[in-house]
């Protein structure tokens, strides 16, 4: 066999010629191909991380207009969506911000990449309370709207959960009230709660979450609760509050409706000193004490039932009794 | 020209080789310039696309925005600071008077993330309320329309949504205390992205 040389290959028949033009814009289209599927893969993060981010300003805007008061009934909103997703809810302490804040991120499952990436944007809300755990996740998400009030309205605080609740042996005025709201079963004994069900048991020990009463009454407007080993003071709707947060949330958030009943009664204490020519409230000394409460329990961080919590609670009772002269709230 | 690997061949052959060099030199040169001018093109589509989206994501933050103004509209006459508390629907002018002529309550500014809240007395107007609008001062109370409750000073476009409620305020008829209402308009101005 004859020694093949350059020049014999090229005259060689069954030889394939591929010129350098060819090879040059094999090489090069290779490269801008490689390059644009690189550069499309770069630019889907962002774009997922921006419908991410609406999706979470979304979420508020649905959020906002949950004020009690509105036509907001005690049956519970649903939010349903399409994708499996993560709701992120961060508390912020009064600090920078006068009233603290909220923050809610979202996270939404994707074929393309990484199935769960970095949450969105994240959306701040200065006056809306969420009590929730840190982080959700599913297809349908609840929301529970309650007063919190001192006697007067301070603020609504929202309940978001995502897992089925078992209350067992609650009270009348629970059973009322939560009777209609998604998710929630109400039982008479521990063993009539469906399997994976997070149990809710009243004076008793034997659940997920317990609450014990400390109200004169027995009926639960005020006690502990004790979740995941933790005690956590509440007084009215904020039963539902401990019971569906985290205790980090909770202590946070309680810090946050502190500021702003502080707030609130020198709002008050200045309107009852303007209309004090037309109507005298007397409620003067009650409601400058309630702010220095307010302003105490805010920076004590945790409620106790001993400590300003308590004081709190039981001035608000007495100014209830004392507003029905002038109605100022 | 340049020296490469194939200078030696093409020197050993005819005239007729130095005519293919160039002839293929010339084909590397139009290839260059084609596969340029895609790169070329596709930036340009790229930078098309990217503006295009741009362009909708600030179409898409006005709208929450806006979503976000009706909302708020919609649900501060039931807040704490804004209610009179007897029911539903019913602003305080006190209150109002307080958190927009006080100094020591401009702090509940922080609690709205809107660009403007102002409340307008509807009805019933004096004959001077009707024909001028007369900001409200702990001076000229109750005799006034306009409560600038908060303004954010950063915003330089807006655009703005109203509702109506009743505006009470305590009275006093010599007897005893009272509401004394009458109709208000909230308006709510949002931000416009630039």
């Amino acid at each position: 066999m004859a020694e093949r040389t350059a020049f014999n290959f090229r005259h060689d028949k069954n030889a394939f010629e591929m010129s350098f033009a060819f090879m040059f814009s094999i090489i090069v289209g290779a490269i801008i191909l490689f390059s644009a599927l690189y550069i499309t893969t770069k630019f889907i993060v962002p774009q997922r991380h921006i419908s991410q981010s609406e999706a979470a300003k979304s979420l508020s805007a649905l959020i906002d207009p949950l004020e009690t008061g509105s036509g907001i009934s005690s049956e519970a909103t649903i939010i349903k969506v399409t994708a499996e997703t993560r709701i992120y809810s961060r508390c912020y302490r009064p600090g920078e911000d006068i009233f603290g804040r909220q923050g809610i991120s979202l996270a939404m499952q994707s074929g393309i990449g990484e199935k769960w990436q970095e949450p969105g944007e994240e959306t701040a809300m200065n006056n809306k309370y969420i009590f929730s755990n840190s982080t959700l996740q599913g297809k349908n998400f609840y929301i529970l709207v309650k007063q919190f009030n001192m006697p007067f309205k301070v603020a609504d605080l929202i309940f978001l959960y995502d897992e089925k609740y078992c209350f067992v042996n609650a009270p009348r005025w629970i059973k009322d009230d939560i009777e209609n709201s998604g998710n929630i079963n109400i039982s008479s004994y521990i063993g009539e709660c469906e399997t994976g069900s997070i149990s809710v048991c009243f004076n008793s020990y034997a659940c997920d979450i317990n609450v014990f009463d400390a109200s004169n009454d027995n009926s639960f407007s005020s006690g502990r609760v004790m979740k995941e080993g933790i005690y956590s003071d509440y007084s009215g709707n904020l039963l539902y509050a401990a019971i569906f947060s985290d205790s980090e949330i909770y202590e946070c958030n309680l810090a946050r409706l502190m500021a702003r009943l502080e707030k609130l009664s020198y709002l008050y204490l200045e309107k009852s000193r303007i209309i004090e020519p037309k109507c005298s409230s007397g409620l003067n000394e009650e409601l400058a004490e309630m702010a220095n409460n307010a302003m105490a329990l805010k920076q004590e961080g945790t409620p106790s039932s001993s400590g300003s919590f308590g004081s709190i609670i039981s001035l608000s009772e007495e100014i209830d009794e004392k507003d029905s002269i002038c109605r100022i709230f | 020209m340049k020296k490469t690997a194939y200078a030696g061949y093409f020197k050993m052959g005819k005239k007729s080789n130095i005519i293919i060099w160039k002839k293929s030199q010339l084909k590397i040169q139009q290839t260059a310039f084609m596969l340029m001018a895609i790169f070329i093109f596709f930036v340009l589509a790229g930078i098309f696309f990217i503006s295009v989206s741009m362009q909708g994501t600030r179409q898409e933050v006005t709208r929450l925005e806006r979503e976000k103004a009706i909302a708020t509209a919609a649900s501060i006459v039931d807040s704490a600071e804004f209610t009179c508390g007897t029911g539903s629907l019913c602003l305080d002018a006190d209150k109002l008077l307080l958190l927009s002529a006080d100094a020591g309550m401009q702090d509940f500014g922080e609690l709205w993330h809107v660009a403007a809240i102002k409340v307008r007395k509807v009805s019933p107007l004096s004959e001077q309320e009707s024909a001028e609008d007369i900001e409200c001062t702990k001076m000229n109370y109750p005799d006034c329309n306009i409560f600038s409750v908060y303004s954010n000073e950063d915003v330089s476009k807006a655009g703005a949504v109203s509702s109506f409620a009743a505006l009470c305020r305590k009275e006093n008829n010599g007897n005893y205390a009272y509401d004394k209402c009458g109709i208000g308009q909230i308006n709510i101005a949002y931000r416009l992205a630039e």
